[in-house]
């Protein structure tokens, strides 16, 4: 058991000294052409290329009934399968029962930013999410296609919900909920952007100050940091896109 | 009702908080800032950001009210579930 945790221990080790010996703030990427500016874009398309090819690998070639009996052994598919199922479950919970029809955007949009987060880990990689324009794109994406799944359940009388519940106060009701739908794409980018960046920070920090075996304990705060950022932006965009898709029966 | 469902009821509870300081905050942030750009546009003085800032206040608000809706209806909901034998 001792030595179990200690060979942990050092492992945990080895990445930051590795990173101490390459330095911060360098990234592998910066060696493609105009890889000095747009790393980041070359990380995130790596990141979806790799989601692709593991995507196919897991289900590439495999009938339906196959797919219905469980890998015996830890594999690629099972975690997915674990995630997903997890997201599943807290998708039926917060959206409702027709929760099938928003699951891929949300599934993708949790692997990518996890993924996204988690490459900031390996040394010699920077996490695509501390650009802020990477946040931009994915917290965009979350308000256009809220704002679409809206219209689409609940055609033109989607947009009588920003009136608010009485005519005689819909000229003060419309400013108000236009400011509290655009804080929202605004608050996920930056909540997202500012805990990856402020973590990366924390662990060059400590990198700097001793770069033995203490930045392993803030790569390990690290670890749980990226599943929680993504975590929440997750199930923020199911909250929102419920909002969105059932008020219709609400009011 | 077990312990997994309670831990799964906290996470989404947790996501849900977490989100709403900032979005307070971003929503004056929101206001000021279109009150600012009318009022350079309209050339109207400091009285739009006055009332835009106030608004996006009263947006705070109201977000901040939808999360308590929203959240003791998810509570009285899981209340109930409990409640009923043999439920999920």
């Amino acid at each position: 058991m001792r030595k179990g945790i200690l060979g942990l221990l050092a492992v945990a080790a080895l990445p930051s000294t590795a990173l101490a010996a390459g330095g911060h703030g360098f990234s592998w990427f910066m060696m493609l052409p105009g890889g000095e500016r747009y790393y980041y874009v070359y990380a995130a398309f790596f990141i979806a290329v790799f989601l692709l090819v593991a995507s196919a690998v897991v289900v590439g070639g495999k009938k339906t009934e196959e797919m219905v009996i469980p890998e015996p052994r830890f594999t690629l598919r099972n975690l997915f399968e674990l995630i997903l199922g997890f997201l599943q479950q807290l998708a039926e919970d917060i959206i409702g029962h027709h929760y099938k029809k928003y699951l891929p955007l949300l599934g993708s949009c949790f692997l990518f930013i996890l993924f996204m987060n988690l490459i900031g880990l390996i040394p010699g990689f920077l996490p695509p999410t501390q650009k802020m324009n990477i946040t931009v794109g994915l917290a965009l994406v979350i308000f256009l296609s809220t704002h679409y799944f809206g219209v689409r359940e609940n055609g033109i009388a989607y947009f009588k919900h920003f009136l608010g519940p009485v005519w005689w106060m819909a000229p003060i009701m419309l400013p108000i909920e236009i400011i509290s739908h655009l804080a929202r794409p605004m608050s996920l980018s930056l909540r997202l952007f500012g805990n990856i960046t402020g973590d990366h920070a924390v662990v060059a920090g400590f990198m700097a100050l001793i770069p033995i075996v203490v930045p392993s304990v803030f790569m390990g705060l690290g670890l749980f940091v990226s599943f929680m950022q993504a975590f929440i932006f997750t199930v923020l965009s199911m909250i929102y896109i419920s909002g969105a898709v059932t008020h219709a029966e609400e009011h | 009702m077990t312990d997994r469902q309670d831990r799964k009821a906290f996470f989404r509870e947790l996501g849900k908080y977490s989100a709403l300081g900032l979005e307070m905050a971003l929503s004056v942030v929101i206001g000021m800032g279109i009150g600012y750009y009318l009022d350079r546009w309209l050339g109207t003085g400091p009285w739009l950001t006055i009332v835009w800032i106030g608004l996006g206040f009263a947006a705070g608000v109201r977000s901040l009210y939808r999360a308590a809706v929203r959240s003791g209806k998810d509570l009285e909901r899981d209340e109930e579930r409990r409640g009923k034998p043999g439920g999920p």
